[in-house]
């Protein structure tokens, strides 16, 4: 799974802070998705998607192979 | 300017424990033994001190942090609070090593070092939940914490993975060295040719009771 969050965060110029406090989520989760390290909870998921107010699957990406 | 207080105030520390060790040596220690509890008693002082002087840099980190830039500012704090439980946990087995060593060989070694040893262990103690209490509030400045300290109930998923992959991390190397423990403890006892059956039922013990307590949860988290 590839996640555009480092770029859609970085497209609205907000820290992990900012955006951590604007999806109601930690700093440390944050920074664990962006660096791939940690695959969020649909809860986590759906938060990041409405910070972005983006679809969820346009911030999360799966490779075909992993959805077989 | 800050840099050179830093640096000086780290070396005084450093000193500081240098000196304590070298008085106890020259005051009062003769042999070998004597001079691994005045060594011990150095390394502790010389610990704790650097601990102690970490968390005030700490503290001032976390007020200036604004110049770091947000993210670069609190991923700071928290790895320099790591930092600094290194050096107070390095700390407690140095006086809890000494307190052993110097209780076992109370003949040779003055009383009050002694109690000196328990005296900074236990206050290391209670030090230890009062300032990771006020350092975990420097790390999570916007938490409303609870009043009870149960931290966990207010992590999110993300921060709950992390202490999961340290304390997993943290069990797996205590309980390998407990058994590695045990091994020694059995060829120190054919080598020495004196039974230590009570250090060996106790590790055994403590080695269970970790197990069991880590295979409850385990069964428990899987819906058993």
């Amino acid at each position: 799974m590839k996640s555009r969050l480092k770029e859609l965060r970085a497209r609205n110029d907000w820290s992990q802070t900012e955006f951590a406090k604007r999806a109601g989520i930690s700093r440390q989760t944050v920074s664990l998705i962006e660096r791939n390290e940690y695959m969020p909870s649909l809860l986590i998921a759906m938060k990041i998607a409405r910070a972005f107010d983006e679809p969820l699957e346009d911030i999360f990406i799966f490779e075909e192979e992993e959805l077989r | 300017m800050k840099r050179q207080q830093r640096k000086f105030a780290l070396a005084m520390g450093v000193i500081g424990g240098l000196v304590l060790g070298g008085f106890l040596i020259v005051d009062e220690l003769e042999n070998g033994m004597e001079w691994v509890i005045g060594t011990l008693a150095a390394i502790a002082a010389m610990t704790f001190t650097t601990s102690l002087i970490q968390t005030n840099r700490l503290k001032r980190l976390a007020l200036a942090k604004e110049g770091l830039g947000a993210d670069e500012g609190e991923r700071l704090v928290s790895i320099r609070m790591s930092h600094m439980m290194d050096w107070l946990m390095a700390s407690l087995v140095a006086s809890l090593v000494g307190f052993g060593l110097s209780a076992m060989y109370m003949y040779i070694v003055p009383t009050w070092l002694i109690f000196g040893f328990g005296a900074f262990f236990v206050g290391q103690l209670i030090w230890m939940p009062i300032v990771t209490k006020r350092l975990t509030k420097l790390t999570h400045p916007d938490r409303d914490w609870p009043k009870d300290g149960d931290l966990a109930s207010v992590m999110d998923e993300g921060e709950k993975y992390m202490m999961y992959e340290g304390m997993t991390s943290g069990f797996q190397v205590v309980m390998a060295a407990l058994l590695f423990g045990m091994i020694v403890t059995i060829f120190y006892s054919v080598w020495t040719d004196i039974p230590q059956t009570f250090a060996f039922v106790a590790m055994a013990i403590i080695y269970l009771m970790g197990q069991w307590s880590y295979q409850r949860k385990y069964r428990q988290l899987e819906g058993e």
